[in-house]
């Protein structure tokens, strides 16, 4: 529906992303969110953890959970290479690291070339997407970090306490 | 009154040093006066204590008065008023009037807490201050009913000696200063008030000599230069320092280790030991100062609980002692705050199901006063805290009923348990003996709740009883909650930390001593047969070829009285470890104790032994 009427928001207001891969699909995350991203690293397993989180790492002297965003979203695993990345971001004052593909750029985009986002996109529950940005040879998916983890995981983790 | 008066002074940035200070001064006074009114109770005629309380209350009446707190002001004035008569002797102290005074502090304390979050007064405290009203109308005497009196009248003003003088006059000239600040008319009252008292007192004190003066004053002002407050806040980011200093310290080590293997022998070597001998030593120390900062006297604790008897003693119309010992033994802030609920419980329960009535105390032959004795101590790394009454005691034949019919064990089962298992049976949930509930405890919600909650700080908690002659609570917890002494093990490729407070030994087996019984493994060590498990398979559903392997490290872990077998695959060794949350995206996770950082930046789990091993059994 929204690739039909296109619901053009009103303010030419440039927002500032990261973009990275997971699977085949190329996704955006708001720079504010983006504490930093780091390279692979050992992630220590957490026995009785929710299926979805990978682990913990040391993030210079924190302890911090490990989510695989292929996981989450319900993408096949592969095997980590050397272009995997950790994404660590700030969500509701909790630090979190998200496993992505590949980081492809820093880029800066209008409002005005954002859509809202299609019933569904690649298979992934409209929920977590904000909108989809339309640029000049591809579509970037603009994720919401906060949504990813939202009332679900957040039952599974305490249903496991 | 209330919607006139003005509050708005407590929320006034300028005022906030001061208006915290009141609260700070506010709640030592609530603390020591709560242990000085039950013992007043006993001591009815002791004139110091008398004329310390009555100092409290006028330290609380004065300053509240400064702070345009009309009710605490009109309250603590009344409360005053009163005590002035009782050293006087004008009154004389009975059950009535303490009660009165009690009800007074409780309203006391609530309304402080009240100005502390809300920032004004809105808890009533009419009821108190009536009852005061009445009393002092009566003179002290409940009219209609005889009362029974805990004192004769005084035959004389009891002696006032310098000591006691000497902090009040301190605080008129204190608050002399104070008064131009303000032209509440309240205050206004209190200063002519405490005019008068400066005049009656500073004639008193010319009776007594100048040396006793110089000594005194001395004591005093030595006192305030040794101490300062400092915030929690501080503490604890100076604790969080040290810890990461304490990583830091262990990376060193490895980094040692790593370079005397590589380049043995050489002077850098020798100078790095050196260097990390000395960061190693300063450490140690500087974790052990800092602990230290944050170590409180459990007698913090302890102190609420004279008053928590005594009302309970009442309620349930026994005659309970308390006694306290070791009140000095310091322990964690932490801890201090979490052991509260814990103890409160224990000392309920002992009141209520432990101490028997008068009358039926008088039919065993006992002393018709009860008597709890509530203690701590250190024995090495932790403290003991104990919780013993000399009431009916517990008959472990009615706990394997009760466990039976309220279905909890199989009669079979019943049989076979020990005398202490037989008392950790009180712990399970939903478990209580008492015949009849009361509003005291005995609701069921017991033990349980206060196993859990020393079981959160790592504690163990056990019972020892003795029908007829009593029961004893007996609470082991550690001295702190941010550094234990963990084993350092390998189950195939993980690595974990294993708590050493809970680790018996470490043995190992040849696979041949690995018995199965009913499909489960089983080890004999010496004369005693233990369930083995694999840690290693339930945790990470690891299921390694382990057939192969000739021997069989064996980890044996205590847990209450029972003792596992766990199998492991290497030992790495034993070590200080910095328990690290897992961050609150995590929260707790069962069977997880935490995570600690290692020398080489990994991140490893520490197990939560008892709670892994709870959900196998």
């Amino acid at each position: 529906m929204g690739l039909v009427n296109p619901q053009k928001s009103d303010t030419t207001e440039l927002i500032q992303l990261v973009s990275f891969k997971v699977g085949e699909e190329e996704f955006g995350v708001d720079i504010l969110k983006v504490q930093e991203i780091n390279k692979m690293t050992v992630i220590t397993r957490v026995p009785n953890a929710p299926d979805f989180v990978e682990g913990v790492i040391n993030l210079r002297g924190r302890v911090i959970p490990i989510i695989d965003l292929r996981k989450r979203l319900g993408l096949p695993q592969i095997e980590h290479d050397k272009n995997t990345r950790i994404i660590v971001v700030e969500i509701a004052n909790k630090t979190i690291g998200f496993i992505v593909d590949a980081v492809s750029e820093v880029l800066r985009i209008s409002r005005d070339i954002t859509e809202k986002p299609p019933a569904l996109v690649a298979g992934i529950d409209a929920d977590y997407i904000t909108a989809v940005a339309k640029l000049e040879d591809r579509l970037l998916i603009l994720l919401d970090l906060d949504k990813v983890l939202t009332k679900d995981e957040t039952a599974i983790v305490e249903a496991d306490n | 009154m209330d919607a006139e008066q003005d509050y708005s002074m407590l929320q006034d940035p300028e005022m906030k040093e001061i208006f915290d200070s009141f609260l700070v001064e506010c709640r030592e006074i609530l603390e020591q006066l709560d242990l000085d009114l039950v013992e007043l109770e006993k001591q009815p005629k002791n004139p110091e204590l008398l004329n310390k309380i009555f100092r409290a209350f006028h330290t609380v009446k004065g300053t509240s008065g400064f702070l345009g707190l009309v009710r605490l002001m009109g309250l603590t004035h009344i409360a005053e008023d009163l005590l002035n008569r009782l050293r006087k002797g004008e009154m004389l102290l009975n059950g009535y009037v303490m009660d009165g005074i009690l009800q007074a502090y409780d309203a006391m304390s609530a309304l402080v807490n009240v100005i502390g979050t809300q920032f004004n007064e809105d808890y009533d405290t009419s009821a108190a201050a009536q009852l005061l009203e009445e009393i002092l109308a009566n003179n002290g005497v409940l009219s209609g009913v005889q009362s029974n009196a805990v004192s004769e009248p005084a035959d004389e003003i009891p002696d006032i000696s310098i000591s006691d003088i000497l902090p009040a006059e301190f605080e008129i000239v204190a608050f002399g200063g104070e008064i131009p600040l303000n032209s509440n008319a309240a205050v206004i009252e209190t200063v002519s008030l405490l005019e008068e008292e400066a005049v009656v007192q500073h004639i008193e004190q010319q009776h007594k000599t100048a040396k006793q003066y110089t000594i005194d004053s001395k004591q005093d002002s030595g006192k305030g230069e040794n101490n300062i407050r400092v915030e929690v806040k501080r503490l604890d980011d100076l604790l969080n320092i040290v810890s990461e200093l304490v990583l830091g310290r262990n990376r060193l080590s490895q980094v040692y280790n790593e370079a005397s293997i590589n380049y043995e022998g050489t002077q850098l070597v020798r100078d790095l030991a050196d260097a990390s001998r000395q960061i190693d030593l300063m450490t140690t120390e500087l974790q052990l100062a800092v602990m230290k900062t944050r170590m409180i006297k459990i007698g913090k604790v302890f102190n609420k609980f004279p008053r928590v008897v005594r009302d309970l003693a009442k309620e349930t119309g026994k005659n309970v002692e308390l006694l306290i010992h070791g009140e000095e033994t310091e322990l964690d802030k932490t801890l201090i705050e979490e052991i509260n609920d814990p103890l409160v419980h224990l000392i309920r329960n002992s009141l209520d199901h432990g101490i028997e009535s008068p009358e039926r105390r008088a039919l065993a032959g006992k002393n018709s006063m009860g008597k709890v004795i509530l203690s701590a101590e250190h024995e090495g790394n932790n403290i003991i805290i104990m919780v013993e009454d000399d009431g009916g005691g517990i008959d472990p034949e009615k706990i394997r009923d009760k466990a039976i019919s309220k279905g909890i064990i199989t009669k079979d089962r019943a049989k076979e348990l020990s005398r202490l298992e037989t008392f950790n049976l009180l712990f399970l949930p939903g478990f209580s003996t008492a015949e009849k509930v009361t509003n005291i405890s005995g609701r069921g919600v017991g033990l349980d709740v206060v196993k859990t909650n020393v079981a959160k700080l790592r504690g163990v908690i056990n019972i020892e009883s003795e029908p007829g002659k009593g029961t004893k609570f007996l609470i082991k917890l550690p001295l702190t909650l941010a550094i234990i002494q963990g084993l350092l093990v390998a189950i195939e490729k993980e690595t974990v930390v294993i708590p050493l407070n809970s680790v018996v030994e470490v043995v190992r087996l040849s696979r041949k001593q690995i018995y199965t019984i009913k499909g489960h493994e089983v080890i004999k060590l010496r004369d005693e047969v233990l369930p083995l498990f694999d840690v290693g398979n339930i945790l990470y559903h690891l299921n390694g070829d382990k057939e192969k392997q000739q021997w069989q490290y064996v980890v044996v872990v205590g847990i209450a009285d029972k003792k596992f077998g766990i199998k492991v695959d290497f030992l790495i060794g034993q070590k200080e470890v910095v328990i690290k949350s897992l961050g609150s995206y995590l929260g707790t996770i069962k069977g997880i104790a935490g995570s600690t950082i290692m020398g080489d930046g990994k991140v490893v789990m520490i197990l939560d032994l008892a709670e892994i091993l709870h959900q196998l059994i």
